[in-house]
């Protein structure tokens, strides 16, 4: 009975974890601000017991083997971020396909959630090594940071240490325990471990979330750095929630964009056609998933960096107007490759219909604009230019070219390429599809009118604040944008359910008939949102300037500068080239741990 | 071009949705303190 082993293992690990958690919640000295017990409230703890943040120098810095401190910490960071956003997002998506599965009955389902918590197992080993030799390195680099943190942290850490473990218990049990709880009253335990695997890695992101935005928004301590005691202050920062949506949307994007690059792998190596159309299968929900999840994923962004503009216009200048405003054009480049790409798979992805030829024609227009989109996303504002060029301009920005630079011609942009990434899923839904109901051509009137006056209404607020208003309405003109779009996929994914309620299909959708290319696409797909995540973090990060605690605690490293663009572009590029590395590894783990050899006469019989 | 099973239907849904987007947009600048058209 092998397969029961390592479920004996898994329940042995989580039994004892709850019961570490439960004896040290019982001692006193685990509680909840257990030193401020006596007093009558947070606010009025006695700073006295913390010392302001430490003022260093160049020499409390250790150098250690001549390397660069900070290329250590940062590259150990992205690494530890980007397998973290992964196992935290594949669970999220498992526990939803689990409940399809439960829900139709249909084994396909179960077996696909499988499958994609089977791939995040080595990965979720190689999270905890890489956050294991990030916590060493700002040890061994930063001491002093790392002591100041820990110290007004010391309960989150504490904790998060906890969950850490009982994240790992309950991962064990549910993926082990696959197998052997199904059916009936099983099945729902697994699936309710499943949503305690969630709410612990959920619970995970946002306490680490709370330290890394405590250092570019400081709450819970005075100008000097000096902790008043209450860490739900420190934890509950300016900038904590918008990071933990932005963070929260942006996990499931990428966790799916990984697992599509996987499905991508095995269709490419598989050897039977039954296999490749499980793969495709896999590589289409992955797909869907990850398009889901990155719909909303612009507008999390705006609201994160509103926030930050909220709490520092300086910041937010820094940010979006200064030395950092150049890595935002490669942004637009990375996000319209993404968008391009998932696009590109669904077209490919309509040839599994013999219906789709209704649509295809349509497919070049989309392309059209999703391309001018693009463009538009990825104009700068001010324009690096040599001095006969300026003269001949006039100055650094073009007459009319120029608002293409500023935000309201980048919030019409995007909310355009959503829009018809929409209508580009749309397209795909109904290849398979004939209506039957009397008023098919009204509602697929409704459907143009609804789409064309929203366009319009986009293109009119973006045009119209971009030109011809101030800033204050530029930025307020977004609002009415996002809401427009919203209305538009809602309404029209209504109005369609109920044009193709009771539809016929075409034929059977025929699974593996997609072209080899369009697995390329999903590899470019997880590539570029690797590459973004890395540059978009160091962006985060990079804000905080020569502050480790922005305002409260300085750095006073040799390292203590903004880098050039193009150094940094370099640091985060090996980062992914060696993440990426880990991830054809972990491909290959899942491949090699099916895979069996027989070796005739090795045995005795 | 099918006048009563399209063409009709498509002037109708637009000219609701061009009002009800603009209502949404003039509701939307309101609640941030602004008028949809630019007032210095």
């Amino acid at each position: 009975m092998n397969g029961f082993r390592p479920v004996k293992i898994g329940m042995t690990v989580a039994i004892f974890g709850l019961l570490v958690s439960l004896v040290s919640l019982a001692l006193p000295g685990f509680e909840q601000s257990a030193v401020y017990a006596a007093e009558p409230a947070a606010d009025a703890a006695p700073s006295f017991l913390y010392e302001p943040a430490p003022k260093l120098t160049a020499a409390d810095y250790p150098t250690v083997a001549g390397v660069n401190s900070r290329v250590v910490v940062w590259v150990f960071a992205q690494l530890h971020l980007w397998f973290a956003a992964f196992v935290l997002a594949v669970p999220i998506f498992v526990f939803i396909i689990e409940v399809i599965g439960m829900r139709t009955r249909d084994k396909r389902y179960d077996d696909m959630a499988y499958e994609f918590i089977k791939v995040s197992i080595t990965a979720y080993s190689l999270t905890a090594i890489l956050g294991g030799g990030l916590v060493f390195s700002l040890i061994l680099f930063y001491p002093h940071l790392f002591t100041y943190l820990s110290t007004i942290f010391s309960e989150s850490m504490f904790y998060y240490a906890l969950l850490f473990f009982a994240e790992s218990a309950v991962l064990y049990i549910y993926y082990y325990g696959w197998h052997w709880l199904q059916g009936g009253f099983k099945k729902w335990v697994h699936l309710t471990l499943g949503l305690v695997l969630n709410a612990v890695g959920t619970t995970l992101m946002l306490l680490a979330n709370a330290w890394l935005t405590f250092m570019m928004s400081p709450a819970g301590v005075d100008a000097a750095g000096v902790f008043s005691g209450d860490e739900w202050a420190a934890v509950h920062n300016f900038l904590w929630n918008p990071i933990n949506l932005h963070r929260f949307v942006a996990n499931i994007a990428y966790g799916g964009s990984i697992v599509g690059a996987y499905a991508a792998f095995k269709f490419l190596t598989a050897g039977t056609r039954q296999e490749r159309a499980h793969y495709d299968w896999m590589g289409y929900n992955a797909n869907f998933i990850a398009i889901c999840a990155l719909l909303p994923l612009p507008f999390a962004g705006y609201y994160l960096a509103a926030e930050i503009y909220a709490y520092s216009q300086q910041m937010g200048i820094t940010l979006m107007g200064g030395i950092f405003a150049w890595l935002f054009i490669i942004q637009a480049v990375l996000i319209g490759t993404l968008f391009l790409s998932a696009n590109y798979y669904l077209w490919c992805g309509m040839g599994r219909s013999d219906g789709a030829k209704r649509y295809t024609k349509y497919i070049k227009y989309i392309a059209i604009v999703l391309v001018g989109a693009f463009l538009v996303w990825f104009t700068p504002h001010t324009l690096v230019l040599t001095n006969e060029e300026l003269k001949a301009l006039g100055g650094p920005h073009h007459k009319i070219l120029g608002p293409l630079g500023i935000m309201p011609a980048k919030n019409t942009a995007v909310n355009v390429m959503i829009i018809f990434t929409a209508l580009s899923f749309m397209f795909y839904r109904r290849s398979n599809k004939v209506a039957v109901v009397s008023w098919e051509k009204a509602g697929n009137a409704i459907q143009v009118a609804l789409f064309s006056a929203g366009l319009l209404n986009i293109i009119f607020l973006g045009v119209y604040h971009g030109y011809f208003t101030n800033t204050v309405y530029k930025v307020a003109a977004s609002i009415p944008q996002v809401l427009t779009t919203l209305v538009i996929i809602v309404a029209s994914i209504t109005l369609d359910s109920f044009i193709y309620r009771g539809a016929q299909e075409v034929g059977p959708l025929r699974w593996g008939r997609i072209p080899e290319r369009a697995q390329y696409a999903l590899f470019l797909l997880a590539v570029a949102f690797t590459w973004l995540m890395g540059l978009m973090g160091y962006i985060r990060s990079g804000i905080r300037q020569h502050w480790h605690v922005v305002d409260i605690m300085r750095d006073a490293s040799s390292e203590a500068f903004t880098p050039t663009l193009g150094y940094a572009a370099n640091v985060v590029s090996v980062a992914a080239i060696i993440f990426m590395a880990l991830v054809i590894f972990i491909f290959w783990i899942a491949q090699v741990s099916s895979a069996k050899t027989l070796p005739a006469g090795y045995w005795k019989e | 071009m099918d006048i009563k099973n399209y063409f009709l239907p498509f002037v109708a849904a637009f000219v609701v949705c061009a009002a009800a987007f603009l209502l949404l947009d003039m509701a939307a600048m309101n609640l941030q303190g602004l008028s949809l058209i630019f007032n210095q």
